[in-house]
């Protein structure tokens, strides 16, 4: 079966410089892809060429297995997105602007649909207001209810969580995983929140400097990646000491109170068992995830 | 579809604000010229006229709908094209500033029905503005100062039309006139595809009308060679409407110049718009 999304060779040039460089991405129907990248990586750019908004350079975009420069308008209609900012006509109710789009979306939207879809993010009892009074949030949920409105097989975000308040970033994550699990949606999610990916995405990819550093599995990227143990103590030497000696390993002294080193989980009791023995107070201990030490590690230039 | 997109567009042109302030323009000035020509339009009459009185005996409603509806008409012919420039020129340049433009080329419609639908939406709004000039000037003049005949003054002729002879001039001056601002309606959408906001487009239109109305003015052997085919030598062409006898030729021939105005506006916009790198 061929993939959902299938990138081959992608190039943007703006005049001289190269905004994507060569990209190759393929993703499966049902997969939640996250798409990662430091700013001015070109994941917007990539975004953008996706849904036609600017042109490729050189390079194909397939989705479903057809081109999307012979097949636009049929493809596009199986797709839901956002991109960047969730913008709408300001001066027209949330609800006539997903009936006016509705007329341009492909298919036929129904007024129950554009109920489901305003009731699914949340905004039922404010739908009539006009957007201009929307706050951020609002205006993202709206933005998720548009991308969904059509029915699509894959739905583009791009940083859908931007501007939500706790509740509201926990309801789309689980909206994004139910699109997913339950209805065979694939997600193309891209974040800049590299714990949001982690906990939802089923495979990456990490962009810098508009080329694809690392791509596959979610899993099997993370599994191949260190976690780095921070704590925070008054005998950051002793501490040095007892990690030299009892775990093998080298630590590095970020500070006069902040210690790293590359270890697992499972040895956090263990070392603060070991400095409470020699009179060590332990006053804060971090595990930084293995996404962040990947994408830094692939990104740091 | 392409009904649909259309209605979607209308709906956005008239809700937003800055499309009402052509009418309200049209309905604040026509209404002060209005009571300005009742309370003192005899005088106003007397001013233009009289040059003539010592060769002619001027007998009758002087002051009569038609001749006040002309008198309006001829006025606000500079400030229209700026009301239709201020809606036309924000069709696409404001949906690039709002970001909605986005909303629009992510759809699977293609963007020259986008942008047809846009320009159908214009020339609407240009016919509705028309329309109410239309209803204020000439529908309240002969309201107010009743019908009658009125006087045409040309620099080289004095016509004067019996009002009987009147409503078809009027009718095909209007018909003419809805054609001379569906120019600038594309003029003015052609510059919004090149622009992210509105001011530009908009300022741009008037900008040009204006330089191209001064060209046409100067006698200048030197513009003689471009004034035939500068759009805004034709936009005039309503008053041939008032002649007598009507020249046909000339009314046809700046018509099928207009129209080759617009089809090229629209055929730039086109493509302009088709190639655009939607950044915003």
């Amino acid at each position: 079966m061929s993939a959902v999304v299938e990138i081959n060779n992608l190039i943007k040039d703006y005049g001289n410089f190269r905004a994507v460089d060569g990209l190759n991405l393929s993703i499966g129907r049902g997969e939640v892809f996250g798409f990662l990248g430091p700013n001015g990586a070109g994941k917007s750019t990539t975004i953008r060429m996706m849904l036609t908004l600017i042109s490729p350079t050189s390079g194909s975009i397939k989705f479903f297995g057809e081109d999307l420069i012979h097949h636009r308008n049929k493809l596009l209609a199986k797709i839901g997105s956002i991109v960047e900012k969730p913008d709408f006509y300001k001066f027209l109710s949330a609800r006539k602007n997903l009936e006016l789009l509705s007329a341009v979306s492909g298919g036929n939207i129904t007024r129950s649909k554009i109920d489901e879809v305003i009731e699914l993010v949340g905004l039922n009892g404010r739908e009539h207001d006009k957007v201009g009074a929307y706050s951020f949030g609002m205006k993202q949920r709206l933005g998720i209810a548009h991308a969904l409105m059509n029915d699509p097989e894959l739905i583009i975000l791009d940083e859908p969580t931007t501007g939500l308040d706790p509740h509201g970033i926990i309801d789309i994550r689980n909206l994004i995983t139910h699109l997913a699990k339950d209805k065979g949606i694939t997600v193309f999610l891209s974040s800049h929140i590299l714990s949001e990916i982690e906990m939802i995405a089923t495979s990456m990819a990490i962009i810098n400097k508009g080329k694809t550093v690392a791509q596959g599995n979610v899993k099997e990227l993370m599994d191949a990646e260190k976690s780095i143990l921070r704590f925070t103590t008054d005998n950051t030497l002793l501490c040095k000491d007892i990690i030299h000696t009892k775990f093998k390993t080298e630590s590095v002294a970020v500070s006069d109170t902040i210690l790293e080193f590359s270890g697992k989980s499972s040895e956090i009791p263990l070392l603060i068992k070991s400095f409470s023995e020699q009179g060590i107070n332990i006053y804060e201990v971090n595990k930084r995830t293995k996404l962040e030490d990947l994408f830094l590690r692939l990104t740091e230039n | 579809m392409g009904s649909r997109i259309i209605y979607m567009e209308l709906i956005k042109v008239f809700s937003k604000p800055r499309s009402y302030i052509g009418f309200m323009a049209i309905t604040v000035i026509v209404s002060l010229i209005q009571l300005a020509m009742y309370m003192d339009g005899l005088n106003y009459f007397s001013f233009i006229t009289g040059p003539l009185s010592s060769s002619f005996s001027l007998q009758g409603n002087m002051l009569s709908g038609n001749m006040v509806a002309f008198v309006i008409i001829q006025t606000l012919i500079l400030q229209i094209p700026l009301l239709v420039a201020l809606v036309t020129g924000d069709l696409i340049s404001g949906e690039s500033a709002a970001g909605t433009i986005r909303l629009l080329a992510t759809k699977p419609v293609s963007r020259t029905s986008i942008l047809l639908s846009k320009f159908v939406a214009g020339l609407i709004y240009t016919l509705l503005l028309l329309i109410w000039l239309g209803i204020m000037s000439w529908g309240l003049a002969l309201f107010i100062f009743g019908p009658g005949d009125m006087i045409v003054l040309k620099s080289e002729e004095l016509i004067i039309l019996q009002h009987q002879d009147t409503a078809w001039r009027f009718f095909t001056a209007f018909a003419i006139s809805f054609v001379s601002l569906s120019v600038v309606a594309t003029f003015s959408l052609c510059l919004s595809c090149f622009a992210d906001n509105s001011i530009g487009p908009i300022i741009s239109t008037m900008a040009v009308i204006i330089l191209f109305t001064i060209v046409g003015t100067l006698e200048i052997p030197l513009f003689d060679v471009v004034k035939p085919f500068l759009f805004t030598t034709h936009m005039v062409v309503w008053r041939n409407s008032f002649d007598m006898p009507v020249s046909t030729s000339q009314i046809t021939q700046s018509l099928v110049i207009m129209i080759m105005h617009i089809v090229l506006f629209l055929s730039v916009a086109i493509y302009r718009f088709n190639k655009k790198d939607i950044l915003a």
